[in-house]
């Protein structure tokens, strides 16, 4: 795994000074220790920072074809690399690396943007025509590792993390406040968005072409959902056989590296099961990690006890204290660049450090296994919510909602009140993003702590015009359960989960996840399932649990469902969190940059240090210590973190007339 | 002095007073100070000004403040889903003494 990064003129040549690359490499040390390597030539400079996992030696990037025209850098894994390797040995091309990476060199060779079906991994890479004078840049298709880009004065700017692109001071550096306001409704930016202004990512399963002065953005695949016709009568047996068979496969190839594999193991369902596939069948002594929490109401220690005990894995824990967590923050946010409303990213951030201190660079992880397999309770509230509609005055069909929050509706004397709560809006299921409707009014309440400057720099209106766009042709059409998916995918997955609870905060510490269950072979298979075999009942993960629910104890495959969360407000409050927060809290510090009313703010400092606050509170606390962070180290503090330029160990430079 | 010695002026006055306790509670503690667009007939529930944690700390600052008992099955949406809800149901929970229950606060 690995940081690239770029700058292309769009018309005219010259003026490209490898200095600017050795301080955007500067940015992405951390993504890849290992070794650095640059070209440059009069239109396009390309450099990358690497993590030697597979074919170590003589892997330095920049790569090129047998003739030297093309060239590339490339950030991730492609896992069936040997077989395309093979295929393309026998086309004659020739290769003088052992890596993957010269694979999808040649493979573009082929077949142009084509290549990118063929390709069975997650990967962000850019490959430089130097006689066409073309730049073909890629992201894989759910979006697991990031490239983010921008043009200024003539050029594409472009690298893994926000940060290497502010590396060219003639980037301006401001937030947008349109993407502040999706932050505190979506719990995330829109796809393609940033929170800087000017600044875009590249959407996952997109790629890329500049030349003659154009860029074009392209979608080459989406996730792949349909009305579900085709599969509506397949035998729930068969199909678990089938997708059995695909997880093992998705385990198998991704253990290919030439660096030992280690597992994340939570003590939930998906983590348990890919680690007891992992002993049972490829690796018995693999070693496995998981994080503890000192607050008992988000601890599963007793789970990973038990598939220790039962797996016989040599296991680490990491015990997350609220201290600890508050004391990170900051340090994840310049890793995240981006505002969060939780704090769930920095364990993470703090079990990749301790797995890296284990000498382990590459862990195999359960993400992706929820919203591929549909495990959330939001998936669960949609399909009893519809339930529901069918006969609204039924007081028995509203018990439903008793058997899906048991764990809200422990507080006996509320429950009428909270089964108005979750029956509300019946009516607008006709709505096709009625599932996600309830949760984004609720997080949307978080922006009554806008200043009122910021309140009014973004009209609230244009939000439905883009989640519109977001939706795909017959996205109406699709059952209730698949479009909850698809938008829970398509708004989340990427740029919240396997951004800031995954790629950031692994590569934080050098470390690459790998995601079984996000292998696009499941995600497609998945994509044609009947939503009757996704969840039976209220039965979450029905044909998952039907495929490896055997592969671990009863106690964690019928357990119910415990969603990873950390503590918020008392982290961020605790005495030993970071001073940072603190200060950036203080009425003076929120006055000076503006963006939130620093009364109201004070008002829920001040509450939740007294009692344990709402979700809703909880999550504005995490929005606004992280907004204020990111302000400062992004934009009036930049670069937040103390960095240096990297020389690079590989330099290919072909400028007629360097100037540098 | 019993409830239902004061005379009916009186009586208007404490419900005024509550009802401003209420209000002030609401909007000190859900909406940090700002009451701008506090409908007194506007649904907590359906606006998110309060959400299930909500709902429980209302209860407890109802319970202590007016030293009242809230019974299972006086817990519905009729009774606390918005200010004019909460103060009749207050009033009628009151009307055995409001005075005691008032006094009993300071």
């Amino acid at each position: 795994m690995c940081g690239i990064a770029g700058k292309v003129r769009l018309t005219e040549a010259g003026g490209l000074d490898p200095r600017l690359m050795e301080a955007m490499l500067g940015m992405l040390r951390h993504r890849g220790p290992d070794e650095c390597g640059m070209y440059v030539d009069d239109r396009a400079m390309l450099g990358q920072t690497r993590l030697s996992i597979i074919g170590i030696r003589g892997g330095v990037q920049p790569i090129h074809n047998e003739d030297e025209t093309l060239w590339i850098v490339y950030n991730g894994e492609i896992f069936n690399y040997i077989e395309l390797r093979e295929t393309l040995i026998r086309a004659g091309h020739r290769f003088y690396t052992n890596t993957d990476t010269e694979v999808i060199l040649h493979l573009f060779e082929e077949k142009g943007p084509a290549c990118l079906g063929e390709l069975n991994g997650q990967f962000a890479f850019a490959i430089w025509d130097s006689r066409r004078r073309r730049l073909f840049i890629a992201r894989d298709r759910v979006g697991i590792r990031p490239l983010h880009y921008t043009v200024r004065d003539g050029s594409l700017i472009f690298a893994s993390e926000i940060k290497a692109v502010f590396a060219d001071r003639s980037v301006p550096r401001e937030l947008d406040p349109a993407a502040l306001h999706h932050v505190f409704t979506f719990w995330s930016p829109l796809p393609g968005e940033t929170p800087f202004t000017g600044v875009r990512e590249l959407e996952p399963g997109h790629y890329m072409v500049l030349s003659g002065g154009r860029m074009t953005v392209t979608k080459y695949w989406d996730i792949p959902f349909s009305d579900n016709g085709e599969g509506e009568n397949a035998c729930a047996g068969e199909l678990a056989e089938e997708l059995r068979s695909l997880i093992l496969d998705a385990i198998r190839i991704r253990l290919r590296s030439d660096v030992p594999v280690g597992c994340y193991l939570s003590g939930g369902l998906d983590s348990s099961a890919i680690a007891s596939l992992l002993v049972k069948h490829f690796d018995a002594g693999v070693m496995t990690f998981g994080i503890r929490f000192e607050d008992k109401r988000f601890d599963e220690g007793a789970y990973q006890d038990l598939m220790v005990s039962e797996l016989g894995t040599r296991h680490t824990g990491l015990e997350a204290t609220n201290g600890m967590i508050g004391e990170a923050f900051p340090a994840v946010l310049w890793h995240c660049e981006r505002p969060l409303l939780r704090t769930a990213p920095v364990p993470l951030f703090l079990l990749s450090r301790l797995v890296h201190d284990r000498g382990y660079k590459v862990v195999l992880t359960g993400e992706g296994a929820d919203e591929v397999f549909g495990g959330y309770n939001i998936f669960r509230e949609t399909k009893a919510r519809h339930f529901i509609a069918r006969k609204p005055q039924s007081p028995f069909r509203r018990l439903i909602l008793r058997k899906l929050y048991p764990y809200i509706f422990t507080e006996a004397r509320e429950q009428t009140m909270m089964q108005s709560f979750f029956s509300r809006d019946l009516d607008s299921l006709a709505d096709p993003l009625s599932s996600h409707r309830i949760r984004w009014q609720n997080t949307g309440r978080s922006r009554m702590f806008f200043s009122g400057g910021l309140q009014r720099a973004h009209d609230a209106g244009e939000d439905a015009r883009q989640l519109q766009s977001l939706l795909p042709p017959g996205f109406e059409t699709w059952d209730p359960l698949a479009r909850a998916q698809y938008v829970e995918m398509r708004i989340f997955l990427s740029n919240y989960l396997l951004s800031s609870q995954g790629d950031r905060v692994a590569m934080a510490h050098s470390l690459e996840l790998r995601m079984p269950y996000l292998d696009y072979r499941i995600v497609e298979f998945m994509g044609r399932a009947p939503a009757r075999l996704k969840i039976r009942g209220l039965r979450e993960k029905y044909l998952m649990k039907r495929a490896v629910g055997g592969d671990v104890p009863k106690a964690i495959s019928s357990r119910p469902k415990h969603p990873y969360r950390a503590p918020v407000g008392n982290s961020l409050l605790h005495p030993g969190a970071s001073a940072m927060i603190r200060d950036l809290l203080s009425a003076d510090a929120l006055k000076r940059k503006g963006l939130f009313d620093a009364g109201k703010v004070t008002k829920l400092c001040g509450k939740l240090a007294a009692r344990p606050g709402s979700e809703v509170e909880n999550m504005a606390i995490a929005g606004i210590a992280s907004t204020q962070i990111i302000h400062d180290q992004f934009i009036t503090g930049f670069p937040g973190r103390e960095t240096s330029p990297l020389r690079p160990d590989l330099l290919v430079d072909r400028r007629t007339s360097p100037t540098g | 002095m019993e409830a239902g010695g004061l005379h009916s002026f009186e009586r208007v006055t404490m419900e005024t007073n509550y009802s401003t306790v209420l209000r002030g509670f609401i909007v000190e503690n859900f909406l940090f100070g700002d009451d701008t667009g506090l409908d007194q007939n506007a649904s907590f529930l359906e606006s998110g000004i309060v959400d299930s944690t909500g709902m429980l700390e209302i209860i407890s600052f109802l319970e202590a403040t007016f030293h009242i008992t809230i019974e299972d099955d006086e817990l519905i949406p009729g009774n606390f889903d918005c200010l004019v809800k909460l103060n009749a149901f207050l009033a009628r929970k009151l009307n055995g003494n409001p005075i005691k229950a008032m006094s009993r606060k300071s």
